[in-house]
């Protein structure tokens, strides 16, 4: 993005750009051929089919649109999954945030053995752990037995079947989606920058939120856009660990389509969590401004 | 140099900073070894050495950043070693300026009087100050990428200035910047350096920068302060071989003394026999190592009258091995018979001034003031031009 400012700002370079340019759209658009037909095939078509089908079946119009924004059923799993997506991305983020902090400024020792731990559950399927999870969280689950035996508790929690069972599952798995791309900024942040903090009088929590934080703001955004739209989608973990009143959009797509054949409603909440997902991440790239804030990254 | 500049012409109350027997040590090496330096308040003191001599780890002890493993830092009579950066009160200019990308330029030049809590019309006031100071009155509200190499510099320099530290530290801060524009920011620093009374330690491996800024100069050499004096003290008076060698150029020519007067050395270099007016604390027999600048060198034809070699004590016969054409000056490499190689530099003061040529019989003569006598034989000479020759090989090559 600094270069299409800088090519912006200097005419001599416009002048050359027509010829250079073609070259390199030429270029590009060789390079880009396989993965674009690659996308048309398995991306485009399916999902244009899609959304021809929630304007054609049972019949031509909108009704299955009309239907989801009416009936509280369809309203409230809607509102379930901003929820839950929203809770998710919020617990990631606080619980993400320091570990990343402790990793970008820890030995290297420590950043291999932090993202070795991070990284362990994507050693096992996500049906596996979330089963995992079941036998942790019920109620003669180790969770409680540890808890009960500690004299914590005396009656077992409700961990599962709940949206405390969802918030767990989600959160782990989720947890490195978050962690990476505060990681990966974090560790770019240049140390010269808190030194000078320092250097000019800020104490330790001033060069934080002075410095440090807004430096890591751009992994912020990436990591929570990256989890909530992966939340939105999510399926096994809520459909497992969720009691009746946790259903989310994925899940209630797949019981219109696949247990009562409604292909209408099934293909209309489909766009909904499609267009939703594309209008979030525009905007969010739009009012943060994202190319300000890694343009000054470097 | 800007009328109703909110910064005064001097911080009175505080005094010199006193380093005793600094040392770092990092697990196998030794950054630091032992320095101790008084900079007085007011000078402006460089720490001048190659890459890797210990002047930036000096630097961020003083700063904070890299806790001694050993010595004291004083500053106005206050010990430094205990307290934490952000309570020293040291203003510093990184070697990459370090702004917050984040911040515009007035925010950035706020952002210490901020911590310090200033009202918010006084911050507005000072920084606009140290704007004009700097010769930027209306860059505040831009970010630093918006700003050329040149500028930054200027923003890291108001920003490190508008509190008003009576220390300011600055770790090769032109390191970036192409040569026009570094003898440029040169003379400005000194401007504001003169202007605001601030003491200033600044770090370069530039000797060039060195000799034309500083009042004082420390020539560092792994880890250790080789010579502290003013920059004509070290040019002309250089106390080892490696200071000889690593400001400017010098010829090592090995001797040995025959005999030790008032005022002076007589020595002998294979045939020749020469004086030295100093008094090193050397005795007959003793092998010393003759120093002498290119440029206070003569070098003429061998048949050359007489009457020409007046006024030069010291004559030394040789044959042109090259001749380099620099310009304003030839620079002559000449073989003497005893296996020294000299480098002889004339002022090329006329157009018709013959050029001497390669194989020609010559002698080389220069006077017995212009001359230093180091103990010490000459391999150590020859040792440390090759080092001193690296040196200003990094240097132009701008490594830091
Ligand atoms: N953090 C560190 N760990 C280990 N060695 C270091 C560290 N910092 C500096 N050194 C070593 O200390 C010596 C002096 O470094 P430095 O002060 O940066 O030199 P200069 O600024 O003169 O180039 C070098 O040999 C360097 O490798
Ligand atoms: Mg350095």
């Amino acid at each position: 993005m600094a270069t299409t400012r800088q090519l912006a700002d200097q005419p001599e370079v416009g002048a050359l750009a027509p010829t250079s340019l073609g070259r390199m759209r030429l270029g590009t658009t060789a390079l880009v051929l396989p993965a674009s037909l690659f996308l048309l095939i398995t991306f485009v078509y399916p999902v244009g089919l899609l959304l021809l089908r929630s304007v054609s079946f049972p019949t031509w119009g909108i009704e299955n649109y009309a239907t989801i924004f009416q009936e509280t059923i369809y309203l409230r799993v809607l509102a379930n999954t901003v929820v839950i997506s929203g809770a998710v991305t919020l617990i990631t983020l606080l619980l993400g945030y320091p570990y990343a902090y402790l990793m970008a400024t820890g030995s290297p020792l420590t950043q291999r053995a932090m993202a070795f731990v991070v990284l362990v559950p994507f050693w096992t399927s996500i049906l596996v752990r979330t089963y995992a999870w079941l036998v942790l969280l019920q109620r003669r689950g180790l969770v409680n037995r540890t808890l009960e035996w500690s004299g914590l508790i005396t009656e077992p929690l409700d961990l599962v079947h709940n949206r405390i069972g969802v918030y767990i599952g989600m959160t782990q798995v989720l947890l490195p989606f978050m962690v990476f791309p505060l990681f990966a900024v974090m560790s770019r942040i240049d140390r010269s920058h808190l030194q000078a903090a320092s250097n000019l009088g800020a104490p330790p929590t001033q060069v934080f939120i002075r410095v440090f934080l807004p430096l890591s703001l751009p992994g912020v955004i990436a990591g929570v856009l990256l989890v909530f739209i992966l939340s939105l989608g999510y399926y096994i973990t809520p459909a497992l660990l969720g009691g009746p009143r946790d259903i989310m959009i994925a899940q209630l797509i797949q019981e219109q389509i696949g247990e009562f054949g409604e292909w209408g409603i099934g293909a209309a909440l489909a766009t909904v969590l499609l267009i939703g997902t594309v209008l979030l991440a525009a905007l969010l790239n739009r009012f943060i401004k994202l190319d300000r804030i890694w343009g000054g990254q470097t | 140099m800007s009328s109703g500049s909110g910064i005064p012409a001097a911080v009175a109350g505080h005094g010199d900073l006193q380093i005793r027997n600094l040392r770092k040590t990092y697990s196998n090496v030794i950054a630091v070894d032992d320095v101790s330096l008084t900079v007085h308040q007011g000078e402006f003191l460089t720490l001048l050495g190659p890459s890797g001599s210990g002047k930036t780890t000096t630097l961020m002890m003083i700063a904070g950043f890299v806790p001694p493993s050993g010595g004291t830092i004083v500053l106005g009579g206050r010990s430094l070693t205990v307290l934490p950066p952000h309570k020293r009160d040291i203003g510093m200019v990184f070697q990459h300026y370090a702004l917050f990308p984040h911040l515009t330029v007035a925010q950035n030049i706020a952002f210490p009087l901020e911590m310090r809590s200033l009202r918010k019309s006084e911050v507005e006031r000072r920084v606009q100050a140290a704007l004009d100071l700097v010769r930027l009155p209306d860059f505040g509200a831009r970010y630093p990428r918006e700003l050329s190499g040149g500028q930054q510099q200027r923003i890291a320099l108001a920003r490190a200035i508008v509190f008003e530290p009576s220390l300011l530290l600055m770790d090769e801060p032109l390191g970036a910047l192409d040569k026009k524009l570094r003898e440029h920011m040169q003379l400005e620093i000194k401007t504001i350096h003169h202007d605001l009374g601030v003491t200033v330690i600044y770090v370069t491996h530039d000797q060039e920068e060195a000799l034309v800024m500083s009042d004082r100069i420390a020539v560092f050499n792994h880890g250790k302060i080789e010579q502290l004096g003013s920059p004509s003290d070290l040019y002309d008076r250089p106390a080892t071989p490696f200071v000889a060698d690593f400001l400017g150029e010098s010829n090592f020519i090995p001797a040995t003394v025959t005999a030790v007067e008032m005022h002076g050395l007589r020595l002998r270099y294979d045939r020749a026999d020469l004086v030295a007016n100093v008094a090193p604390a050397v005795a007959v027999g003793d092998n010393v190592t003759v120093t002498v600048r290119p440029e206070k060198t003569l070098i003429l034809p061998v048949e050359a009258p007489g009457s020409e070699r007046i006024g030069r004590e010291n004559w030394i016969c040789g044959t042109i091995a090259d001749v380099v054409y620099l310009g304003e000056s030839r620079k002559y490499l000449v073989h003497l018979s005893g296996g020294v190689t000299l480098i002889a530099r004339q002022q090329a003061t006329s157009i018709d001034m013959p050029m001497l040529q390669p194989e020609q019989e010559v002698v080389v003569g220069w006077h017995a003031n212009d001359c230093v006598v180091l103990p010490g034989q000459s391999e150590a000479g020859a040792e440390v031009t090759s080092a001193g020759a690296e040196a200003r090989e990094m240097t132009t090559r701008g490594v830091a």
